[in-house]
């Protein structure tokens, strides 16, 4: 008798353990099956599409592709998504890194009430500061610049909060070891305290750089001339020429995720722990 | 000594606004009224608490379930993981239209699996009762990754203890899941939640590439108002109060947010 009971619940734990293994494969075809059509409508000639439902295509072509190169720049998209982003992250890390060094070690009058008020910032939607930012940036004559994408995210309340954090965990004892050598105050940052945040500067890095890239509503306010446009804006706004000839926006899809793609597949344990850490915000 | 922070301050004196919540001259709460009167923008409002509503309750379920999947089985975790991460990596705009492409009432590969189901083809993104439901799937089929990760780091948390614990104790699976588990997860659940919905209440990219706010403003949300108030319509006295709405409720989340986390101290 105990042997059968033994034996019952064996089967079902084996049940319950097939039954997740299928859901959570089919999760992932879920996840996947969307791109798959995509890729695939991406090589069907664009006669064909209407009607056409296999997978794979039946006539692949390399049409699609030809024509969204046609009408979109992608090259330059690309040269001027990765500037912008680039700079970003470069003055992001510095900044942040440099007030999260203030915040965390030194002591300056209204340290602790400058430090609220900024993360009082990081309640503050994007959205909310958005006409504001507008005229400001009208003002200078930045319209539609790239210099106009940059500026408003020179850094973040985000960055600032995540160095102070890391930072203060740095052992006083090195930095006042530093001081007795006769370090400057940036000395030790830059010889102490940056080699120390690696792992942190890598995580805000890796976040910013996402952030960034991906970022939609400010370009799409900010930029209206070609030359001009970063990659999620540019595949909108010639996504529009394209509208039910949806082989080359396709295409145009698939050429602006690649890179992208493949900067996520090889780097992957680090945007999973950018992820995780950004998604704990302030834990 | 202080001319770090000074350097530091300066940068971030970036950051600071100033709000006009009317335009000039002085109306006073006029433009506010009108974020009540304007069909447009009151639809908003309602369309963003119905999108955040059904896209955080889905989302954060169906995380929560993989996760818990997914800690227990431990096979191919990696995989999964990657997999559900893509969509937040790559370009929304990309996504979006591809799923336009999904959506498309006679091209759509949607509708070609509905019909070999059985299931009549419908008008997803052009009817004004499927349109917002079609959004908010698309939208859950994107953000699941983002808060399954985070669950998954705060199961590998728990310690192996409480489970032995509890198995010595004659639990069975669903017992120690309901006892243990879900409740050592609360904090992390209620972080993820409170999060995940400011986020959602300033979804935009996917609206403006799938519906234009749709038809007859059944998708339109309140990020989407706001830009058209104020850079299609230039009426920005409308679109800052919009955003003013907009700012409160995120604020108010927030407050939240610091409340969930120091209570989890």
């Amino acid at each position: 008798m105990r042997i059968k009971l033994r034996i019952v619940s064996l089967i079902r734990k084996k049940r319950w353990g097939l039954l997740m293994h299928i859901l959570l494969l089919a999760g992932a075809a879920t996840m996947m099956v969307p791109f798959i059509w995509m890729v695939s409508t991406a090589f069907k000639p664009t006669i064909g599409i209407i009607g056409e439902f296999s997978l794979i295509p039946k006539n692949p072509t390399w049409d699609n592709f030809r024509k969204a190169l046609e009408v979109m720049p992608l090259a330059l998209f690309y040269f001027n998504t990765l500037l912008v982003t680039l700079v970003k992250v470069g003055t992001s890390l510095f900044f942040c890194a440099l007030a999260g060094f203030a915040f965390a070690k030194l002591r300056f009058p209204f340290k602790e009430g400058i430090f609220i008020a900024i993360l009082v910032t990081m309640m503050v939607p994007f959205q909310a500061r958005l006409v504001p930012l507008y005229m400001m940036m009208h003002r200078f004559n930045l319209i539609d610049t790239k210099t106009s994408l940059i500026i408003p995210h020179l850094m973040s309340t985000f960055g600032v909060f995540l160095m102070r954090q890391s930072i203060e965990a740095i052992p006083n004892e090195l930095i006042d070891a530093a001081k007795i050598d006769g370090y400057s105050l940036f000395g030790i940052f830059w010889h102490i305290v940056l080699p120390l945040s690696g792992t942190v500067l890598a995580t805000l890095a890796i976040f910013t750089f996402v952030w960034s890239w991906r970022d939609f509503l400010w370009p799409l306010i900010m930029i209206s001339s070609k030359k001009n446009m970063v990659i999620e804006l540019g595949l909108a706004f010639f996504g529009q020429e394209f509208i039910d000839l949806y082989g080359p926006m396709m295409a145009g899809g698939v050429l602006a995720i690649i890179p992208i793609l493949v900067f996520f597949l090889i780097l992957r344990r680090q945007f999973v722990r950018g992820m995780t850490l950004s998604g704990l915000k302030g834990v | 000594m202080l001319y770090i922070p000074i350097v530091s301050s300066f940068i971030i004196s970036f950051r600071k606004y100033s709000l006009l919540s009317s335009s000039n001259p002085f109306v006073g709460l006029k433009n506010y009224i009108k974020v009540i009167q304007d069909p447009s923008m009151a639809a908003a409002l309602k369309n963003t608490f119905y999108y955040v509503f059904f896209t955080i309750s889905g989302a954060t379920t169906i995380a929560l379930a993989l996760a818990l999947m997914m800690d227990r089985l431990k096979f191919l975790e990696n995989f999964y993981r990657t997999i559900y991460l893509i969509p937040l990596m790559i370009s929304m705009v990309a996504i979006s239209q591809l799923w336009l492409f999904i959506y498309d009432y006679i091209t759509g590969p949607l509708n070609y699996f509905l019909g070999l189901l059985g299931i009549a083809k419908q008008p997803w993104l052009t009817s004004t009762k499927l349109a917002m439901p079609a959004v908010i799937i698309m939208s859950i089929w994107t953000l699941i990754g983002k808060s399954m990760i985070i669950f998954v780091a705060g199961l590998k948390n728990i310690p192996e203890e409480y489970y032995e614990i509890a198995k010595i104790d004659g639990a069975n699976a669903f017992q120690i899941l309901k006892d243990v588990t879900l409740p050592l997860l609360k904090p992390i659940t209620l972080v993820v939640i409170v999060v995940s919905t400011i986020d959602a209440f300033q979804v935009f990219t996917q609206i403006y590439v799938m519906t234009e706010g749709g038809p007859m403003h059944s998708t339109t949300v309140i990020v989407y108002e706001i830009y058209q108030k104020a850079f299609l319509y230039f009426r920005m006295g409308e679109a800052s109060a919009l955003a003013y709405i907009l700012f409160t409720i995120v604020f108010i989340l927030s407050l939240l947010q610091l409340r969930v986390l120091r209570t989890k101290y």
